[in-house]
């Protein structure tokens, strides 16, 4: 009756030993990302009935269980996919804060009200040169600092673009990763595929794996039957089922100028918007926010260019013309505001007129008061337009002529030894062909200054021909001051709410701005979030040291009791078999 | 709750960091010496910032305009006065001259003072300032006035349904008049009874009796004419009209500028006028007065010369108003620049209060953050002797 007991005892130190293996794995891995605290589960080995009476075993490791809570970690998929989206919004957002400029250096808002400032100088001096290259300067630095925050933040989407293949990219291993991980859990555990035990560390990679991948595209994670799970975007697209994961891609350019993400295998385009994952975040980075900036900067330019060449080109620098070309090309045989012309502003021309004023070489107006040039925005062409110069009798008189080139390019040129001036436009031809311009282009990308005030600043238009009078002085200052009045007036061009330019400007600071405010504070509530939700799954699946080595000694005390049991068993045998020598 | 070892070291890493974004935030905030430096701190409040400066940038743009307006009105009222100085002594001359007891010999004299204070006259009124012609409007590069040399003018007949007077033309104008004249004859047709003025003021002494051929006729106004007679009288009285324009007082001086007055913009809704231009009733009065009076001299022509010292009078009034206008024009400026000044002033206390950081509140949150992040790295190097493993043998 001594064999049980050693057999009991050689049982035990099985067990115990494995279940201190069970603890070192624990220790092992007490800093392993996403390892969940494992517990051997001792039981008694089936109890022996001898006679009457039933004698225990021993003990058995009967399992290894892993130390989850479900709740947790699908909190903690659904906290990955916010905590990513803010956090690559917020990367994203704080890559161009150098865009928007500092309190330092001001940006945009300080170059333009520089450049109104240097108006208000010439304004007070107009036929001072001087002031004249001062607005062609400061002029340049507002055009240099729009074009320059413009190609930032395109250049900003283009890199947010890059970063979505990167993220589409690791998504991709990840989906494989979490298949392939399906396919041994499966196999590890599904007794009728041969499974003998619980894939604990397998399905802790698993959760990893699934939690990493959240961070990037938002999830909806289903166990299947199987011990696998299935895996669907937060839209309802499948991506992993069992050991079968379907890949991510681009798809073709869209309006936007970028491709859309897509299931590669069917080219299907992903279902809904990303609202979550580092991939939303980057798409709402790319499409909204900075292309709200973009467009903002565009009115900007579009308001500043038509609004400043529709008095620009009514003006004069202080003396007649002699020749000037439209810096807009065009169709010459279809009416001037027709949608299809090149000129990206022909759609502001309407019925209306203007003036050309003419004198001769003692600079005396002939006549006096110009000569009306009448406009029909439903049927004047350029062609037309011409005519109408050509043929008026007064300009003819003069020696005036007009040409229309093969381009659409309408030039007017004086005769020999004479001048003109151009005033009272009431139908933006002369702005919208730009026509005696201070601007060229229609946006943040194409803005420039006229090709005649890039040859010299002394083209700068600073006076008005009087109406009635034709009289044109070195000192009238009427253009300077409106445009001047620009700076504080609510002007729109394309549609967007009338506004100053310098309330558009001090908008896309506070927008951009409270937007990094906005993603900042959701940054951070999602981080805390996480702190907690981790600070959670520690508390349940977390590997103390201390517990895992009070456990260690539990079990070394047991292993060395059953070693005691041997050894006083052993006694017991060899004092039996005393007996017998 | 189970608490791991993991949990702890995590948490004190959390507060380390959020404890060194503090000192980073500080240390940003006392080098800069601003609560914040870009949008993305403080949103709305850069926004106010930008507003600030923008306000802070039209007002250093008003006092600029100001000082402008201020040293062209300040310049044009030195010249005005010059020229009230040249009204005095002018003055003076006409009230000597005017006096019976002044021999036609001495009034000659007189004139070559005249014509020294005429030409000092037109100087001052064709000053340039910083290049740019002070009494000229918009037309800066012109000079305001011009001295003309005399021209008698042209005259044209209207010939009426008197068929008696076949010709009229001017043959002297010697103070250049410019008028039309009404030749009215007798009931006859033989003499000439009338012949009034625009105005309808009677320019003829007494009726003259007609020649065949051409009869002069010296006007009130010393214009004379030469009327060509038919000899055949005819019965109808209303001869016909002459009209002389374009007639130039010698010396007389005529403004050459613009009517445009120079603009200063202090703000986009605020222009103000920075110049005293040249068409002012005053400076044309002030010119004639002078004119006339020389003309007077030259003539030797007391009646005149006494009339000169009226109108000189009334036109040195007129300077002088004109100058104090722009006295009253630079004390309005003046008050304008304190209001600026004020809001300069105003802008800058504004900015400051709105930007500037509260350095005790920074600081003392630094010091704060200071001891939680020695106590935190106190608390991290004590964590690690808490082990059981420093107990286990």
């Amino acid at each position: 009756m001594i064999f049980p007991s050693l057999s009991i005892a050689s049982s035990s130190l099985q067990a115990q030993q494995s279940a201190i293996d069970v603890v070192a794995h624990n220790i092992a891995n007490a800093n392993t990302p996403g390892y969940s605290r494992q517990s051997a589960e001792l039981a008694t080995l089936s109890p022996e009935k001898i006679q009457n009476l039933t004698f225990g075993r021993g003990v058995e490791l009967q399992s290894v269980q892993r130390i989850v809570d479900p709740i947790i970690n699908d909190a903690m998929v659904v906290n990955s996919s916010q905590t990513a989206y803010w956090n690559s919004l917020n990367d994203g957002l704080n890559a161009v804060e150098n865009v928007f400029g500092s309190l330092s250096s001001t940006g945009l808002a300080s170059a333009l009200d520089e450049f109104f400032l240097s108006w208000q100088q010439m304004s007070n001096n107009p036929q001072d040169s001087g002031q004249k290259f001062n607005v062609q300067a400061k002029t340049t630095t507002v055009i240099n600092n729009i074009v320059t925050m413009s190609s930032q933040l395109s250049n900003a989407q283009a890199s947010a673009d890059t970063k979505i293949n990167d993220n589409l990219a690791a998504a991709n291993l990840l989906l494989t990763n979490i298949a392939s991980l399906n396919g041994q859990i499966t196999r590890q555990e599904n007794v009728a595929q041969g499974g003998t035990a619980s894939a604990n560390d397998l399905r802790d990679q698993r959760d990893t794996a699934i939690r990493e991948l959240a961070k990037i595209v938002p999830l909806q994670v289903v166990n299947s039957g199987e011990n696998g799970v299935l895996v669907q975007s937060s839209n309802g697209d499948l991506l992993v089922q069992d050991n079968v994961a379907r890949q991510l891609g681009r798809g073709p350019v869209g309006a936007n100028g970028f491709g859309s993400i897509i299931i590669a295998d069917t080219g299907a385009e992903l279902s809904g918007t990303l609202t979550n994952g580092s991939i939303g975040g980057l798409l709402e980075l790319r499409d909204t926010k900075l292309n709200n900036y973009l467009t903002q900067i565009d009115s900007i330019a579009a308001n500043m260019i038509f609004a400043v060449n529709q008095i620009h080109a009514n003006g004069n620098p202080g003396a007649g013309l002699t020749s000037i070309t439209s810096q807009e090309a065009g169709n010459a045989t279809i009416p001037l505001n027709d949608p299809l012309q090149a000129a990206p502003f022909a759609t502001q021309i309407q019925d209306g007129s203007f003036k050309i004023h003419t004198y001769d070489a003692a600079g005396i107006a002939t006549p006096p008061g110009g000569s009306v040039i009448n406009i029909t925005a439903a049927t004047s062409t350029m062609t037309s337009l011409a005519a109408s110069i050509n043929t008026h009798p007064d300009l003819a008189a003069a020696g005036l002529t007009a040409t229309v080139a093969a381009n659409g390019q309408l030039t007017i040129a004086a005769a020999a030894g004479t001048t003109f001036a151009l005033s009272d436009d009431s139908s933006n031809v002369l702005a919208a062909y730009e026509i005696n311009n201070f601007f060229h282009g229609s946006n943040a990308g194409t803005i420039a200054l006229s090709a005649n005030i890039q040859a010299s600043a002394t083209n700068i238009n600073t006076g008005r021909a009087v109406s009635a009078t034709s009289e044109i002085q070195v000192g009238d200052s009427n253009t300077a001051l409106a445009i001047l009045a620009l700076q504080n007036q609510s002007i729109t061009v394309d549609g967007t709410t009338s506004a100053s330019l310098h309330d558009r400007t001090t908008l896309i600071s506070s927008t951009y701005g409270t937007d990094v405010t906005i993603s900042t504070q959701q940054l951070q509530y999602r981080t805390a979030e996480a702190y907690s939700l981790n600070s959670q799954r520690e508390a349940v699946s977390g590997v103390s040291i201390d517990d895992e080595l009070v456990t260690m000694i539990k079990f070394q005390r047991a292993y060395e009791a059953s070693a005691k049991v041997i050894t006083t068993s052993n006694t017991m045998l060899d004092s039996l078999l005393g007996l017998i020598r | 709750m189970r608490i791991t070892s993991a949990q702890l070291y995590n948490n004190l890493l959390a507060g380390v960091q959020q404890q060194m974004d503090i000192q980073a935030k500080g240390d940003a905030k006392i080098t800069s010496g601003t609560r914040y430096q870009t949008p993305a701190e403080a949103a709305l409040d850069y926004r106010t910032s930008l507003d600030i400066r923008h306000a802070q940038r039209g007002v250093d743009g008003g006092l600029e305009a100001l000082a402008i307006a201020e040293s062209r009105l300040s310049v044009s009222q030195n010249h005005l006065m010059s020229m009230n100085n040249v009204f005095s002594r002018a003055q003076s001359l006409a009230i000597q001259q005017s006096s019976a007891q002044v021999s036609a010999t001495e009034r000659q004299a007189a004139i070559s003072e005249i014509t020294h204070l005429t030409t000092a006259l037109i100087n001052s009124a064709n000053q340039q300032w910083q290049g740019q012609s002070l009494f000229s409007g918009a037309a800066v590069d012109k000079v305001a006035f011009i001295a003309n040399p005399f021209s008698a003018g042209t005259a044209v007949y209207a010939a009426g349904s008197n068929g008696s007077i076949t010709n009229v033309t001017q043959t002297a104008n010697p103070a250049a008049v410019n008028d039309a004249y009404t030749i009215t004859l007798d009931g006859t047709g033989t003499s000439i009874i009338s012949i009034t003025n625009g105005a309808s003021v009677e320019q003829l002494a007494a009726p003259v009796a007609l020649a065949t051929g051409a009869n002069s006729v010296t006007l009130n106004n010393n214009v004379q004419l030469s009327v060509t007679y038919s000899g055949t009288p005819v019965a109808d009285p209303v001869a016909g009209t002459i009209t002389v324009s374009g007639a130039i007082q010698d010396g007389s001086v005529t403004y050459n500028g613009s009517s445009q007055d120079r603009l200063v913009n202090i703000d986009p809704a605020l222009q103000i006028v920075s110049n005293a231009r040249g068409d002012d009733p005053a400076f044309t009065a002030a010119f004639q007065a002078i004119v006339d009076f020389k003309a007077a001299l030259v003539a030797n022509d007391t009646g005149a010369i006494s009339a000169s010292v009226a109108s000189l009078n009334s036109a040195g009034n007129g300077m002088i108003d004109l100058t104090a206008d722009i006295g009253a024009r630079l004390d309005a400026l003046s008050i304008t620049r304190t209001t600026y000044e004020e809001m300069k002033a105003h802008f800058e206390i504004r900015l400051n209060t709105h930007e500037g950081v509260d350095l005790a509140a920074v600081v003392t949150e630094m010091k704060l953050s200071e001891i939680s992040l020695q106590a935190s790295y106190s608390q991290i190097s004590r964590l690690s002797n808490l082990s059981l493993i420093n107990f286990l043998r």
